[in-house]
């Protein structure tokens, strides 16, 4: 049995991960990351130089360290020290594929082989796991993966909060958080590991796509305390798969705390990829620790460009797959089709399922900017309203101003309320002055959202919902894409939708979900008509879901245009502070917002505000 | 240890049938010796007219160094949907930007200017240029043609023979294109005629490669020039320091400092950024041979297509590779020079059906979002000392007299497109030859370094605060050395900087399909077309701006 011995109050943990994972410190480690038994059996007290002992996010809750960070950082704690703290638990076994889905198991332990077969049909766990080739470091898992499966181009990608962190703010050793992706395989991406670089990582975390269930398996090597708390074995360890996400009893938990719809996720997806290397920004070697820029996969890393394909490549497969299953041709006809899991469709479209973050690409700090004084532009669309629906999907054609912030005023209003990026999360702490690297960097709409818009609008050239309903429901409180309670109450009549039927190319589901909303509406005080925006989120619902086919397109581009004029009339200095105080109250609410906070990391993520 | 024995035309390319092995041989030589030169003169940097810029130690020419077997190849990969459309229009909305992007903004004003040519294959700039074909009575796509081919290959084949050319247009654009189309013409529609081979020159912005919906056969932006990419992958090897001492590592603030390429597009900042890198790390760095440009292969995961497509059909099986290869086994990246995305017609579905991302394929822009344009870079471990840094480029107080371009001044325009050097015979004269030059002034010797070749001064104008031009007579002796000459260009008062590596080609005699100077010449000093302006454009685009 393989053990290693910890000694956990002297370690130092820094945290990453695809969207929630590892991170790394460089100045003290613990070496865990060997495949030898020899090195795992190891004084960490006597090792103050060697590697730093690397938490996956789904096990930092559980130690106490982090645990107290945790809290203080506001994150969604599970229940209980399940993993560290499964003292009452029989020991797991390193040499078997054990199992342990968080809300579904009290316990690890070694899966039966009628469900390793029935569920683990991914090519990581065909190829490697169920072979019996358990490894624990990142070096053995990338020569046992590229091994088991030769004919599977990989491919790594760099991400780290800190990597624009100049070395004359903190030296190269500071934590910066970097985390590695490795990808193997392409459409879809077939095997994901999250890992820290630098050498032998012990944390990993695997997903891989398992095409004869349509599903992403994740895995990760788990440890558990023996007899005291410096005895912790670890082993491989099934942690679910992509259908549990969603479930009561499993979401937000376990691997589930970050990935919310069980798919692989990239919080920055989309161009300029703050915090990525890209081919927009690249991290520079002489920032990361020595070993981290020696390590191969960061010399020969790609950038976030290719990532961003992948991951949409990665879920929009499982969606895919999703949409499959659940729109069924009735037999002998051509234009007849049987929607089932309705409610799941349609809850990308009502909630918020999950989050991704976008930003200007102007440099936060003019110091960074290719060009002197440059003022800071191009505001995320979705910001202002979900307009990857909106205008990119059903082509309302409202114009979104193209607002400038004057670099002096953008500059005071960073000063005025102390913008700071602080690293708390490792050793030493520092902090940088500013803001985020690319500026105006806020969550919005998840790409998994804005993809099930689209197949509920055109699913192969099936239509699952008109654009009318669509833009109904994203009409409501439209100025808030994001974390908006009264367009996520509609979820509570999306849920009640199971079934569907397309009949002669009409759909019910439309006029299913009408019909539940209509009542509840009537009970409601009227609301003045000319002041929708004011009015229930099922009386604005309503408000385009009742106007003729001719109308509704006209009516909401004028109600979303005047909205949009009444930012872009405000006097410069009204506007900017309107923008970022916007910003700083969507930081908030993704800050504490159910679940969906797990994805606050990282102290470096977010700029902390004098005040906030 | 293998130094190379000469540069292959992108992707290995042979346009070549059974019949032709003649005309194979010779632009196999020009189009090496064409890369030889802008390799030498990327080489040369530019001490003219920065400070700061000097002779590059760490971009080697594979034709002089030794290359190691098994010297790391390091693939260098951008999207090649254009960047600048994003960063100049962030707000219009992805839908507008799609638009902008096959179709050209709105002139009105808008901030960042366009490259030449007007339109929008002057945006299309990351080596990636497209032409999409609809359904005159739908408006939906049934056909989608890119190209990252780069035009000094075309100009090369046109030198060798036009036929070959026409050839290649008849397959990729359609049988309709006639000989005559591909003409280079002066102001008043005259056939322009090339005094080197005596036949008409080549216009690459001929109306079958000119438009993002009549074809697209090569790349045509100005910045998408192969010899721009060969400068700034050379200009990319200076380390830079701020004025703190600190290493200058970000993409754009690299091309700002070293003036080289244009930030805000994710070609130029991502070669210079990964190609500084290297040499930071320790390397010594040149482009891969077989030196060029590739699209790469779709992220066809991302395309869903339609109920109606057949059942056993794939969003990949409508892609075709028109010239270049995918690559297979080991090699780094896709070799690919042209495809197309095409939904045959006895399909019951057209392009726009299919949906990229969720959202019907309405611009051909949506699809190059799916995929990159790579290139390879060869990459070796220093020789000596690391390179010191340089603290960026500036403007010279006192600039030197400076070659940019020698060439028949009716030919200018083709210059200025194809970059490729003048080239003369063994024992030949070619009057009005243009000398294209800065900070020179009349009175300044012109030399062509090597012996063997005199040159005669004709004609002097200044053409604006920033060019000049010599109008020459050029003689080579029958028993002159064979191969590229260097030019010196010495203002009256002395000063002078290095010469110009190989603005002159000295070739063997009957190596040039007609050498008389008895050619008729279709356009004078003062005739010349509104193209030769352009290229001093594109001087400044890929050149100049050291």
């Amino acid at each position: 049995m393989q053990k290693i011995v910890l000694n956990l109050m002297l370690i130092l943990i820094t945290i990453t991960t695809i969207g929630c994972s590892n991170s790394n410190s460089a100045d003290s480690k613990t070496d865990i990351g060997s495949d030898s038994a020899e090195s795992k059996k190891r004084d960490n007290t006597t090792n103050q130089n060697s590697r730093a002992y690397l938490l996956r996010t789904s096990h930092k809750d559980q130690h106490p360290r982090f645990r107290a960070l945790a809290q203080s950082r506001n994150r969604e704690l599970d229940a209980g020290f399940s993993e560290l703290a499964l003292t009452n638990c029989p020991p797991i076994d390193p040499t078997k594929i054990n199992r342990f889905i968080k809300g579904k198991d009290n316990c690890a332990f070694v899966m039966p082989a009628s469900e390793i077969t029935s569920q683990l049909n991914d090519p990581f766990g065909v190829s490697v796991l169920r072979k019996g080739d358990f490894k624990f470091s990142v070096e053995g898992l990338l020569g046992a993966i590229s091994k088991a499966n030769p004919n599977l181009s990989r491919n790594s990608f760099l991400v780290a909060e800190g990597g624009q962190i100049p070395s004359s703010v903190t030296p190269r050793t500071s934590p910066r958080n970097p985390r590695l992706v490795v990808v193997w395989g392409a459409e879809p991406p077939q095997i994901l590991l999250s890992a820290a670089p630098g050498g032998n990582s012990g944390f990993l975390q695997v997903m891989s796509w398992d095409s004869q269930n349509n599903k992403f398996n994740f895995y990760d090597v788990m440890p558990q305390i023996g007899k005291d708390a410096n005895d912790v074995t670890i082993a491989w360890a099934w942690k679910g798969d992509s259908t549990m996400a969603r479930q009561p009893d499993t979401i937000g938990q376990g691997c589930f705390d970050c990935h919310h719809n069980g798919v692989p996720i990239m919080k920055e997806l989309k161009f300029p990829w703050n915090n990525w290397n890209s081919e927009r920004v690249a991290i520079a070697p002489e920032v990361l620790p020595q070993d981290v820029a020696n390590d191969p996969l960061v010399s020969s890393m790609a950038g976030a460009q290719a990532l961003e394909s992948v991951i949409q490549s990665g879920f929009q497969n499982y969606y895919n797959s999703f949409m499959a299953d659940n729109v069924k041709r009735v037999s002998n006809s051509n234009s007849d089709f049987n929607v089932t899991n309705v409610d799941q469709m349609l809850a990308h479209i009502t909630s918020n399922t999950t989050i991704n973050f976008a930003s200007s690409a102007q440099t936060s700090d003019v110091k960074n900017s290719s060009l002197p004084n440059k003022d800071v532009r191009g505001i995320p669309n979705d910001f202002f309203l979900w307009d990857s629906v909106l205008a990119t999907l059903l082509r309302i054609d409202y114009k979104i101003p193209d607002i400038s912030l004057a670099r002096a005023q953008y500059d005071g209003f960073l000063k005025e309320h102390s913008y700071e990026l602080i690293q708390k999360d490792g050793s030493p702490n520092y902090q940088q002055g500013g803001s985020t690297f690319f500026s105006f960097f806020v969550p919005v709409p998840a790409a998994e959202d804005n993809y099930m818009a689209t197949q509920l609008h055109n699913y192969r050239g099936l239509q699952l919902v008109p654009a009318k309903f669509i833009a109904a429901v994203a009409s409501v409180d439209f100025s808030k894409p994001v974390f908006s309670s009264k367009r996520n109450k509609l979820k509570i009549y999306s849920d009640q939708l199971k079934e569907g039927t397309i009949r002669d190319g009409i759909s019910s589901i439309p006029e299913d979900f009408a019909k539940i909303v209509r009542p509840v509406a009537a009970r409601q005080p009227a609301c003045d008509p000319a002041k929708v925006d004011a009015c229930t989120a099922e009386q604005q619902f309503l408000a385009v879901w009742d106007m003729p086919e001719k109308l509704w397109k006209e009516a909401l581009k004028t109600r979303i245009q005047a909205h949009l004029d009444q930012l872009a009339a405000m006097p410069a200095q009204q506007q900017l502070d309107f923008l970022m105080s916007k910003a700083i109250e969507r930081h908030k609410q993704f800050a504490s917002y159910p679940i969906i906070k797990n994805l606050n990391e990282f102290s470096l993520l977010l700029p902390h505000i004098k005040g906030q | 240890m293998t130094i190379l024995d000469s540069f292959a035309p992108p992707a290995y390319q042979d346009d070549f049938i059974n019949g032709e092995e003649k005309q194979r041989d010779a632009f196999l030589k020009h189009w090496s010796d064409n890369l030889n030169t802008f390799v030498n003169q990327t080489r040369q940097n530019n001490p003219w007219s920065s400070l700061n810029q000097p002779a590059l130690t760490e971009y080697f020419n594979p034709l002089e160094t030794d290359i190691p077997a098994g010297a790391a190849l390091a693939p260098v990969l951008w999207t090649a949907f254009p960047r600048r459309i994003q960063t100049i229009f962030p707000n219009v909305g992805q839908r507008k930007q799609w638009q902008y992007a096959d179709e050209g903004p709105p002139n009105n004003g808008n901030p960042g200017q366009p490259y030449q040519p007007q339109g929008p294959r002057g945006w299309q700039d990351e080596y990636c240029e497209w032409s999409v074909t609809r359904d005159p009575e739908t408006n939906k796509i049934t056909k989608v043609s890119f190209t990252c081919e780069n035009r000094e290959y075309w100009y090369t084949l046109w030198d060798t023979d036009p036929e070959v050319v026409l050839r290649q247009y008849h397959e990729i654009v359609g049988p309709e294109v006639k000989l005559e189309d591909l003409y280079l013409r002066d102001a008043n529609g005259g056939t322009i005629v090339d005094p080197e081979t005596g036949r008409p020159a080549y216009n690459g912005r001929n109306r079958f490669n000119n438009t993002t919906s009549n074809g697209a056969v090569h790349l045509i932006s100005n910045p998408n020039a192969l010899s721009a990419e060969i400068f700034l992958a050379g200009q990319a090897t200076i380390l830079r320091k701020n004025s703190e001492g600190k290493a200058i590592t970000d993409r754009d603030q690299l091309i700002e400092c070293s003036r080289y390429g244009t930030p805000n597009r994710n070609s130029d900042p991502t070669i210079g950024s990964d190609v500084n890198t290297a040499v930071r790390g320790g390397s010594q760095v040149s482009l891969h041979n077989p030196v060029g440009l590739y699209i790469q292969t779709p992220d066809f995961s991302r395309f869903q297509l339609p109920f109606s497509a057949p059942g056993d059909a794939k969003p990949s099986d409508y892609w075709k590779v028109v010239r270049g290869i995918a690559k297979s086994g080991e090699e780094p990246i896709d070799f690919i020079l042209h495809a197309v995305y095409e939904v045959p017609d006895d399909q019951n579905f057209t392009v726009s059906d299919i949906t990229i991302d969720g959202h019907m394929i309405d611009y051909g822009s949506q699809i190059t979002e799916t995929f990159q344009i790579g290139l390879v870079a060869t990459v070796l471990p220093q020789v000596g000392p690391s390179p010191q840094m340089l603290k960026c480029a500036k403007p010279s107080p006192n600039p030197l007299p400076r070659p940019y371009v020698l060439r028949d001044i009716a030919m200018l325009p083709a210059a200025y497109r194809s970059g490729l050097a003048a080239r003369i015979e063994l024992g030949q004269t070619q009057t009005k030859i243009a000398l294209i030059a800065s900070n020179s002034s009349r009175g300044a010797t012109i030399e062509i370094l090597g012996g063997g070749i005199s040159v005669r001064q004709t004609g002097f104008e200044v053409i604006d605060s920033d060019t000049q031009l010599f109008v020459l007579e050029i003689r080579a002796d029958d028993d002159a050395m064979l191969g590229p000459r260097s030019l010196l260009l010495t203002n009256p008062n002395g000063d002078h900087g290095p010469a110009v590596f190989g603005m002159l080609q000295v070739v063997a005699k009957g190596t040039l399909a007609q050498s008389s100077e008895s050619l008729s010449r279709k356009i004078s000093i003062d005739s010349r077309t509104s193209d030769s302006m352009e290229l001093l454009d594109l001087k400044i685009d890929t050149n100049s701006r050291g």
